[in-house]
C-alpha cells in the first residue's frame, strides 16, 4: 500500500526521489591526512542535470569518484539509486554509473570504435544479437554511427570522447557522471560533447558534470559549489552566479555576462545581476539603450 | 623516424584477407613463417616472394605500409646480412681481402637470410594489417584456450596484448612530442659517442615512462568503470568467430604450401645451401 | 632600416608531399615580429597553429620560403638551429610531460646547461625563472613529480624561461587548468615580458585570454594568414572570425548582435571596455 502511494505521488511529480543521497560524506586518503571531502551533504533528483565547479583540489573529483565507488566513503553516508556505496556492491553500482574522464586517450581500451563501445556490454555478458543492438544505438546517440568500424586513435579529441561517452551509455546506467570531459578538448570538441550532454538531459537522464568551464555550468539545471571539500552555493545557475564577488573570491569566475551587469551596476545603472546567457544579456543592454533601466541615485 | 613503425597497426579494410577468420589467420601466419623457414633454395624463395606480394595485394593496404614497417629493422637485416656473407663456408671464392674471405655460398646465404626476415616481418604485418587487434588477441585467446587447463592466464595475456597494441599510436606521439619538446630546450640526441647518446634519451624515456604509468593507472580504472573484472564467467563477445569455408581452403592452401617448398627444395639446380 | 625580430616570407609547408595525402599544413605566410610584443595566434585545430610555431624556432623545416631571425636566414647554412632554439624559446602543450629530472632546480637548469652556461650563471637564472613563474623557493630541491599540476606547469614553463630567450612562444599554455590557474600564469607571462622586454608569442583557443593581453593578433585559417593587426582591429571583424567558426568572447557576440539589430555600438572584446561604452551610449547623469 505505501510502495503504490509512493508511485502515484511520484507520477504526478509531487515526490521526487533522491536518486544521489550524501549524509555527512568524508572522505581522506590516509588516517590523520586533511580530508578531501568534509561532512558533504547532498541530494540529487532523478532526471537532474548538476554541474560541480570548484578550482582544483576544491574535492569535486573526489566527489565525483564516490558516486561510482572509485573511492568509498571515510566516513558519512552514500547512497546512489538506492544503492549503498560501498565495497560490496560495486558491481551493480559501476551498472548503474557511467562515468567518463577528462583524458579521452585514456579511457578507450580497444583500437575499433564500436568494440570499444561494446567493452561493458561484453564485460556484463550481454547476449550477442542485444550487444550489437545496443551498440549501434549508442554510437546513433554520440553522432558517431558512420565511425563505427574506424580505428580509434585515428579520431579528434571531441570524437573520443564522444566514443567513451557511447561506451559509458551502452551500459544504459541511470546516471552519467563526467569528469571535466572537455578540458582536454578544443572549442569544436567541447561544443559536440556539450551537444551530446544537453541530448542526454532531454532524455531525462540523472547528470553529474564536473567542469571548471562557467559557460558549461550555466547550461545546468543546478550548480553546486565546492571549495575546500565541501560544497559551499548550491543552486540554480542564475542564482549561484548572482554570487560573483563569492566566486571570484574562491578562484572561480562568471559569465561575461554576468560579470558586464557587475560592472553596470558598480557604473550606477538598475541592472538584473542573474543575467547568464548571450540572449539575456541581448535584452538588458537593449533595455539599458532604450532608456529603460533606471540609474541608482533617481 | 618513429612513425615509420608500422608492425601492429591496423588498417581497416573489407578485403577476403580481412574477412578470414582470425584463428584461421594466425594458424595461417605460422605455417606461413614455418614454409618460410624450411625454404633453402632460389625456387622455393621465390614461390615464398610471389606468394607474400600476392597475399599484399590480396589485402588491399597499400604497398609503402609495407616497406614502411620494414625500415626499422634495416639495421637488423645489414648485420645479419653482412655476418652471413662473412661467416659462411664455401669453395667458390668470389674476392677476398685481410682476413675476410667472400664466397658465392656467403652471398647467397645472405641474400636467402635477408629475404626470411624481411618475408617473414611482411607476413606477419599482413596478419596484423588486415585483422583488428581485438579479433587478433580474441582469436589468440581461442586458439590458446586449452592452455586454460594447465592454468595458463589466457585471457590476462591477450587483455596485455591488445592494450599494448591499442596504445603503441598513442605512445609513439607521445615520443615524438617529448622529443621535440627536449630539442627547444637544447637537447642533442644526435652527437657524441654511444654512451653519450644513451644518456642523452633519459629525458625522452623518463616523461615517456611516468607518462605510461598514468595511462596505466587512468585506463585501469576507466575498465573497471565499464565493469571489468577479468576473465569472468558469462563474459560475452562482440566479435563472433565462425570459420566458413573460406577459411579451411586458405589453411589448407597454406598447408599445401609447405609441401611445395619441401618439393622445392628438392631441385638441387643452383645455389643450394 | 633596422630588421625584424623574427620575419616569415612565403612560408609553406607541406606533409606527405608527393602522395595522395598531401596536405599543405602552412600555406604562403609571411609576416614580421618585432621586439617586446604580445601577439596572439587563434585558429582551428589544423589550421596550421602548431605547424608555424615549430617552423619558427627551427624543429620544422619549411618546404619552401624563409625564416628570417634577426635578418638570418635560419636555414642558411652555417646557422644551428640548436643555438635559435635558445633564443626562441617554445613552450608546448601540456609542458609538465618533460619534467624529467630528480629536483626542479635540476630540472630548469637543463636548458641552460645545455647552452654550456658556467654554474654561477645557471643558478641566477633558475632563481630568477622560478621568480618569474612564481614558484617560492622551497621547491627548488623538490621532485617534480610531487607537485601540483599547476605547479609542473609553471616549472616547465621556468625551464623555457631560464634560457632568456628574446621570443617566448607558448601553445595553450592555460590547458586544463581551473580559471585562477589560467589568470595567475598569464599574469606572470606578461609580467615576465614587461620587464624582460621580450616578445611573446601566445597561442590560445581562449579568446578571453587573447584578448585580455595581447596587443596583435595572428588568425590561421585553413593554413593561411587572414589576418594579423591589432587586437581591436582583429576583434572590430568579429563577424567574419565567428564564420571562421572561431568562438569570439560572449561579450563581442553581444555587441555583434546588437549592432545588428542596429544599435550605434562599437567592437569590444573585454568586459571592461564592454560597460564603459554602455554607460556612455546610455548617458550617465552628472
Amino acid at each position: 500500500m505505501a510502495e503504490l502511494i509512493v508511485l502515484i505521488l511520484k507520477e504526478k511529480g509531487i515526490l521526487t526521489l533522491n536518486i544521489i543521497e550524501a549524509k555527512g560524506l568524508t572522505f581522506q586518503y590516509e588516517e590523520n591526512s586533511e580530508p578531501v571531502l568534509k561532512q558533504v551533504d547532498l541530494e540529487i533528483c532523478e532526471g537532474e542535470f548538476v554541474a560541480v565547479l570548484g578550482h582544483n583540489g576544491s574535492g569535486k573529483s573526489t566527489l565525483a569518484k564516490h558516486l561510482n565507488g572509485i573511492c568509498l566513503p571515510t566516513s558519512g553516508k552514500l547512497t546512489v539509486a538506492g544503492i549503498s556505496v560501498c565495497e560490496e556492491n560495486l558491481s551493480q553500482l559501476r551498472r548503474t554509473v557511467g562515468m567518463v574522464f577528462q583524458n579521452p586517450d585514456n579511457q578507450l581500451v580497444t583500437t575499433i570504435v564500436a568494440e570499444d563501445v561494446a567493452f561493458a556490454l561484453e564485460n556484463t555478458g550481454v547476449p550477442y544479437e542485444e550487444m550489437h543492438q545496443r551498440v549501434a544505438e549508442a554510437l546513433r546517440i554520440v553522432g558517431m554511427e558512420s565511425f563505427a568500424s574506424h580505428a580509434t586513435h585515428q579520431l579528434s579529441g571531441g570524437q573520443k570522447q564522444r566514443v567513451a561517452i557511447a561506451g559509458v551509455i551502452a551500459m544504459q546506467p541511470r546516471i552519467l557522471v563526467l569528469d571535466e570531459p572537455t578540458a582536454m578538448l578544443d572549442p569544436r570538441g567541447r561544443q559536440e560533447v556539450m551537444a551530446v550532454i544537453r541530448r542526454f538531459r532531454e532524455q531525462g537522464m540523472t547528470i553529474v558534470l564536473i567542469t571548471h568551464f562557467m559557460d558549461e555550468a550555466a547550461q545546468a539545471d543546478r550548480v553546486v559549489v565546492m571549495d575546500d571539500g565541501d560544497i559551499v552555493l548550491d543552486g540554480s545557475p542564475h542564482y549561484v552566479f548572482q554570487n560573483a564577488g563569492y566566486l571570484w573570491s574562491i578562484g572561480l569566475d562568471v559569465p561575461q555576462s554576468t560579470d558586464l551587469m557587475f560592472r553596470l551596476r558598480a557604473g550606477g545603472l538598475k541592472v538584473p545581476l542573474a543575467v547568464l546567457t548571450e540572449e539575456e544579456c541581448v535584452s538588458v543592454v537593449e533595455d539599458i539603450l532604450n532608456g529603460k533601466v533606471a540609474w541608482e541615485d533617481e | 623516424m618513429i612513425r615509420d613503425i608500422t608492425l601492429g597497426q591496423y588498417f581497416p579494410g573489407h578485403s577476403l584477407l580481412h574477412r578470414l577468420d582470425p584463428r584461421a589467420k594466425i594458424v595461417m601466419t605460422v605455417l606461413y613463417i614455418t614454409a618460410l623457414f624450411l625454404a633453402s633454395t632460389i625456387f622455393s624463395y621465390l614461390v615464398m616472394g610471389v606468394g607474400t606480394f600476392a597475399l599484399i595485394f590480396l589485402s588491399g593496404v597499400p604497398f609503402r605500409f609495407y616497406f614502411k614497417g620494414l625500415r626499422p629493422l634495416l639495421l637488423i637485416m645489414c648485420f645479419t646480412g653482412i655476418l652471413n656473407m662473412f661467416y659462411t663456408n664455401g669453395d667458390r671464392v668470389l674476392f677476398s681481402f685481410w682476413v675476410f674471405t667472400v664466397t658465392l655460398e656467403g652471398v647467397i646465404t645472405a641474400i636467402f637470410m635477408v629475404a626470411r626476415i624481411m618475408l617473414m616481418v611482411m607476413s606477419m604485418s599482413i596478419l596484423t594489417y588486415t585483422t583488428s587487434p581485438l579479433l587478433l588477441t580474441g582469436g589468440l585467446e581461442r586458439l590458446l584456450s586449452p592452455l586454460k587447463k594447465i592454468r595458463f592466464p589466457v585471457h590476462e595475456f591477450s587483455m596485455m596484448m591488445s592494450t599494448a597494441l591499442r596504445f603503441i599510436p598513442t605512445l609513439l606521439d607521445e615520443t615524438e612530442k617529448i622529443m621535440n619538446a627536449q630539442k627547444a630546450r637544447g637537447a642533442d640526441f644526435q652527437s657524441g659517442n654511444l654512451f653519450r647518446r644513451a644518456k642523452a634519451m633519459l629525458p625522452i624515456l623518463i616523461p615517456l615512462f611516468v607518462s605510461a604509468f598514468q595511462r596505466a593507472e587512468e585506463l585501469a580504472v576507466a575498465m573497471e568503470c565499464r565493469c571489468y573484472t577479468g576473465d569472468s564467467k558469462g563474459r560475452t563477445r562482440y566479435v563472433r568467430y565462425q570459420m566458413e569455408a573460406r577459411d579451411y581452403v586458405a589453411l589448407v592452401c597454406c598447408a599445401a604450401l609447405i609441401g611445395l617448398i619441401l618439393g622445392l627444395n628438392q631441385l638441387q639446380l643452383w645455389g643450394h645451401v | 632600416m633596422s630588421e625584424a625580430l623574427l620575419r616569415a616570407s612565403c612560408l609553406t609547408h607541406v606533409y606527405s608531399a608527393g602522395t595522395p595525402f598531401e596536405k599543405a599544413a602552412v600555406a604562403d605566410v609571411s609576416f614580421e615580429i618585432g621586439d617586446n610584443e604580445f601577439i596572439g595566434v587563434i585558429g582551428h585545430t589544423g589550421s596550421g597553429k602548431s605547424t608555424l610555431i615549430q617552423s619558427l624556432n627551427g624543429l620544422l623545416k619549411p618546404s619552401s620560403g624563409q625564416i628570417f631571425y634577426q635578418g638570418q636566414d635560419i636555414w642558411k647554412k652555417g646557422f644551428s638551429q640548436r643555438e635559435l632554439r635558445f633564443r626562441v624559446g617554445l613552450v608546448f602543450q601540456y609542458p609538465e610531460y618533460q619534467l624529467f629530472e630528480e629536483t626542479v632546480e635540476k630540472d630548469i637548469a637543463f636548458g641552460p646547461k645545455n647552452m654550456g652556461l658556467s654554474e654561477e650563471e645557471i643558478r641566477q637564472r633558475v632563481e630568477e625563472a622560478m621568480y618569474f613563474v612564481g614558484l617560492p623557493d622551497r621547491f627548488r630541491t623538490r621532485s617534480p613529480f610531487e607537485l601540483s599540476g599547476g605547479q609542473k606547469r609553471r616549472a616547465a614553463i621556468a625551464g623555457i624561461m631560464a634560457m632568456r630567450p628574446k621570443v617566448l612562444i607558448l601553445d595553450e599554455p592555460t590547458a586544463g587548468l581551473d580559471p585562477r590557474g589560467c589568470h595567475e600564469i598569464l599574469s606572470r607571462i606578461r609580467e615576465y615580458q614587461q620587464t624582460e622586454k621580450i616578445t611573446v608569442i601566445l597561442v590560445s583557443h581562449s579568446m578571453e585570454d587573447i584578448c585580455a593581453n595581447a596587443q596583435k593578433v595572428m588568425v590561421l585559417h585553413q593554413a593561411h594568414l587572414v589576418m594579423f593587426a591589432p587586437t581591436e582591429e582583429v576583434f572590430a571583424r568579429a563577424g567574419e572570425l565567428s564564420e571562421m567558426g572561431l568562438s569570439v568572447p560572449q561579450i563581442t557576440r553581444v555587441f555583434l548582435t546588437l549592432s545588428q539589430k542596429g544599435y550605434d555600438l562599437s567592437s569590444v572584446f573585454s568586459v571592461a571596455r564592454a560597460a564603459d561604452e554602455i554607460l556612455r551610449k546610455a548617458g550617465r547623469p552628472q
